[in-house]
């Protein structure tokens, strides 16, 4: 079994849930608390020996979670700025993930329910689509482009210069 | 077995129950392959008895979500979530720079869709409150053009906001036009031949103009100076956003000691003018 190391929060009762292939974790309640799926299920006694199953989230990302939930909620309050930054330097580095990962934890946070998690994955994705050309972003997320040509012209042509990659002009007043 | 019905949707969590049969609403047996990412349970409904006084609130979702596609290559592309939300989500939170957004329609037809709903740049606008400054208009006198303060990635060309008024009573003609300034993305013109004020959207092209009175007859008195202001800039919940997103204020032109008001300016007005 899997289990969260660090102390977090007041309560000391641990909370075990379940991935979808069958590995169990625990962590701090006040940890768990942070999913609002788990903070339901806490607060309807639907927490048992037995563990919360979640159905769509295997061990690798649970385990990630699992750490994100139980760092964050070590230091849910009255943070000093040291500590702000020290859990940013965690986030920075908590993301740092491979592609797979990512997409696991941003479904995985947007199923259970932790916020802070999920803006983490949002927005480390949007930095991934930042920049880069549509054929670069079908390329980095596998689309495939489903525009006729007429479609994707007209849409070039609603935002010509965006597709442009240009040189500041010479003349200027 | 345990067994539950669906009905009210009301769902924020989601997770499976081994064990946990699913009714649909006609209370036919949903099989377990059909769960997919399965039922959506709210709290003070999560029942396994299925007690109806309980009012257990399930939602039986679609298909798992699609894995992502393995790639040969070294860099396997990410598999974005099948669930729109998410998505807009994702996009609401591309910087506020030529390079990203406008770009981003183009890639396919979802995002084109979720991109070009209205709603989506209202959240948008409201996420990015203080958006870069991309250009400047240089030009005082005569005919303004805009200049990009951008580096070479995000850099906007000149003529993505040359004056679109150009049909409009001789817009192009050097030395008709008068900046006055710019705030939130409007700019203030001053049409002399005109002798008109006219509040500029350079991104959508929308102008609202109001007529200098006549007693400002360019001679003995003459307009000197404007100052644009959002009349809702003390609202810390407005959004700065196109004509059509502020509500009505006045335009009030201050004319020695009386004045002039208009009401068709919609959420912007004019002070502090100078007469010489």
């Amino acid at each position: 079994m899997a289990a969260a190391t660090d102390d977090a929060g007041d309560s000391n009762e641990m909370i075990r849930v379940v991935s979808s292939d069958g590995e169990h974790f625990e962590m701090p309640e006040a940890a768990a608390n942070l999913s609002l799926v788990l903070r339901h299920m806490i607060e309807d006694d639907c927490a048992d020996a037995a563990g919360i199953p979640l159905a769509v989230v295997a061990a690798k990302p649970l385990a990630k979670i699992v750490d994100y939930c139980t760092k964050h909620a070590a230091k849910s309050s009255g943070l000093t700025i040291e500590e702000a930054e020290e859990l940013k330097r965690f986030d920075a580095e908590f993301i740092e993930v491979d592609t797979d990962m990512l997409y696991d934890l941003l479904v995985a946070a947007d199923f259970m329910g932790v916020e802070g998690l999920s803006k983490l994955a949002v927005q480390r994705t949007a930095d991934l689509i930042k920049g880069k050309t549509p054929e670069q972003n079908r390329e980095t997320f596998g689309i495939v482009n489903d525009f006729t040509p007429e479609e994707e012209e007209e849409i070039c042509k609603e935002n010509e210069w965006a597709f442009q990659i240009t040189k500041p002009p010479s003349r200027l007043c | 077995m345990q067994t539950v019905e669906a009905h009210e949707v009301d769902a924020v969590a989601t997770l499976l129950v081994p064990g946990l049969r699913f009714h649909d609403a006609a209370h036919q047996p949903v099989e377990e392959d059909q769960y997919g990412a399965i039922a959506s349970v709210w709290r003070g409904g999560w029942c396994p008895a299925g007690d109806p006084a309980v009012g257990t609130q399930i939602q039986l979702l679609g298909p798992p979500p699609r894995r992502r596609h393995r790639a040969t290559s070294l860099a396997a592309p990410v598999t974005l979530p099948d669930d729109n939300d998410l998505l807009t989500e994702i996009l609401l939170r591309l910087p506020p720079r030529p390079s990203s957004l406008p770009r981003a329609p183009l890639v396919c037809r979802r995002w084109h869709r979720l991109i070009s709903d209205p709603a989506f740049h209202c959240r948008f606008r409201a996420c990015h409150r203080n958006p870069p400054i991309v250009g400047v208009f240089a030009g005082d006198v005569g005919n303004p053009f805009f200049r990009s303060v951008l580096d070479p990635l995000d850099h906007i060309p000149m003529e993505r906001f040359w004056m679109r008024l150009a049909e409009d009573k001789g817009g192009h003609v050097l030395g008709r036009w008068r900046l006055f300034g710019c705030r939130h993305g409007r700019v203030l013109l001053f049409n002399r031949k005109q002798n008109e004020i006219v509040l500029w959207d350079p991104d959508t092209g929308d102008h609202r103009r109001v007529a200098v009175p006549p007693e400002i007859d360019g001679e003995e008195k003459m307009m000197w100076n404007g100052a644009l202001l959002c009349a809702a800039a003390a609202d810390d919940s407005h959004v700065h956003g196109g004509f059509s997103s502020c509500p009505s204020k006045i335009l009030r032109l201050l004319l020695g000691d009386w004045r002039v008001k208009r009401s068709h300016l919609h959420s912007w007005f004019v002070l502090g003018f100078c007469f010489g």
